[in-house]
């Protein structure tokens, strides 16, 4: 699914975010992405939804390299990877319904094709009966449930979530790594970085540990270990 | 693709841009109406100058005066060599008595000036030339020159070249100036539309993180963009029709023999272009506003 060949990334003002990254992410996969702040997680996974373009090195998603994608191909690549974030990003003046069927509308989906998808993620995300609640109606964790319904609701090939519990209770987090679990179960490729400690040692996944912009550890089922901090 | 219901999205979202920073708005829809008010008042002066030259040129063309002690002979051969004359279409023989009674007619009621001139009579006689080609004028005259009887060959021409050379400057001057107003009109458009970019940048990061394209994201603004634009050349157009119709009353009634050019159909194309470039300034500065907004 994804490919990175000795990827690496020196923003403008010098700071080297990833050095040399080498890494396959295979369709249906569940993976784990841990590490200190500033490791690199959040630019690695930039990275593969084309939000920055590495400075060496190359990606290839779904066998086509992602950084000679021509610009006009990017929004393309964009409806393939579904992404979720810390902050949720959903527009405050919109539904939760109104949040999720935006992302069919920019894509040209017809009114018939929304009528249908978008109460049928929000009923997979459990929120079916709070699909006229605006964000600020909604908890911390049922605002997340909509960004994770509006990142599915394309139907993407995988979906990738930036700490996508950082702002919620152990319980509530939990409720959404199960979500990310049943997307997966699904047949999505998942991408998740994170700090829950607790978390990735209980899902016994793939966790790939990065420490100053290298690969530190990839174990096909690890635990969040602390030592290379 | 539902195509059409995205231009639809685009109007909705143009309006609500225009409506939402009203301010802005209405400085943006003056200062393209200013500019374009600017550009069409030239646009009228040169255009009516140079009809005025057009009409002067078709006129008498060329006048030979001829000496006062001229033999009737020399004045018999004149007018044959003038009937000869390759691209003369007409002449006429205008005696002493004729400019006389002229010059009284141009003269109305100050008459008292010609008191005790009149006995004298001191205008010359001449022959009024009409010359084909305004470009022929100036051969025809060199060939009269100094013949026989003839004091002075005097042609329209000059008075015409330099109608001609007020047209051009005002033509420069109006375009120089337009030019520097449409600087400062785009430079108005993009920042009025560049509030509405940052009133949205967060819906905008939203849309390009779920694949929309960028034309699906530029259109609302490019069509603000343009509504600002024809809304300030809607403005130019009906105050220079206004003006325009109340100036050419003003003229007749004081000036009743200035050819000037009648409104139909000079302030339709005028319109036109005035709606188009209005246009072209809206879709410059919106897509200046935009397109910094787009990389990445």
């Amino acid at each position: 699914m994804f490919q990175l060949d000795s990827v690496t990334k020196v923003y403008p003002n010098k700071v080297v975010a990833l050095s040399g990254v080498s890494l396959t992410i295979r369709r249906g996969e569940f993976v784990f992405l841990v590490g200190p702040s500033g490791a690199g997680k959040s630019t690695l996974v930039k990275l593969l939804y084309r939000e920055e373009l590495p400075t060496r090195g190359n990606i290839l998603f779904e066998g086509r390299s992602i950084t000679r994608l021509r610009r006009s191909q990017v929004p393309y690549l964009r409806r393939r990877v579904g992404v979720v974030f810390q902050d949720c990003k959903l527009l405050p003046h919109k539904t939760a319904e109104a949040n999720v069927a935006f992302a069919l509308e920019v894509t040209g989906a017809g009114a018939r094709e929304i009528r249908r998808r978008v109460p049928a993620v929000l009923e997979l995300v459990g929120l079916a009966d709070k699909a006229r609640a605006y964000p600020h109606e909604l908890s911390g964790g049922e605002q997340q449930r909509v960004a994770l319904a509006r990142a599915i609701v394309n139907n993407p090939a995988v979906v990738i979530a930036d700490e996508p519990t950082g702002n919620l209770d152990p319980q509530t987090a939990w409720e959404i790594v199960g979500l990310l679990e049943e997307i997966n179960r699904r047949g999505r490729t998942v991408i998740m970085a994170t700090h829950a400690k607790a978390i990735v040692n209980a899902m016994n996944r793939r966790v790939v540990a990065l420490s100053r912009g290298r690969i530190y550890r990839d174990d096909a089922s690890g635990v969040y270990d602390d030592g290379y901090l | 693709m539902a195509t059409f219901r995205s231009l639809w999205r685009g109007f909705g979202e143009a309006l609500s841009g225009v409506v939402s920073n009203s301010v802005m708005s209405v400085a943006s829809i003056s200062t393209v109406a200013l500019t374009l008010l600017v550009l069409a008042g030239f646009l009228l002066a040169a255009v009516n100058l140079s009809h005025v030259a057009g009409v002067i040129e078709s006129q008498i063309q060329l006048r030979v005066y001829l000496d006062a002690n001229a033999a009737e002979e020399d004045v018999r051969q004149l007018e044959a060599q003038i009937a000869g004359q390759p691209g003369v279409v007409g002449y006429r023989y205008v005696s002493k008595e004729e400019a006389l009674e002229r010059l009284r007619g141009y003269l109305g009621e100050d008459q008292d000036l010609l008191e005790g001139v009149e006995e004298l009579n001191p205008l010359p006689a001449s022959f009024e030339i009409s010359v084909l080609r305004p470009d022929l004028v100036e051969r025809v005259a060199y060939e009269l020159q100094g013949r026989p009887g003839v004091d002075k060959v005097s042609y329209s021409a000059e008075v015409v070249r330099r109608l001609l050379e007020v047209t051009n400057v005002l033509r420069l001057g109006g375009m120089t100036l337009a030019l520097l107003l449409t600087g400062v009109t785009v430079f108005l458009i993009a920042n009025t539309i560049r509030i509405t970019v940052f009133a949205r940048r967060e819906e905008i990061a939203i849309m390009k993180l779920v694949g929309a394209t960028d034309w699906y994201i530029r259109w609302p603004f490019l069509l603000e963009g343009v509504l600002l634009g024809l809304a300030g050349a809607a403005v130019a157009a009906l105050a220079i029709a206004f003006t325009y119709r109340w100036l050419l009353d003003m003229f007749y009634d004081r000036l009743p023999f200035l050819p000037l050019v009648t409104p139909q159909p000079l302030l339709q194309k005028l319109s036109l272009v005035l709606l188009g470039l209005g246009a072209l300034v809206g879709v410059v500065g919106s897509q200046i506003s935009v397109r910094r907004l787009l990389q990445v």
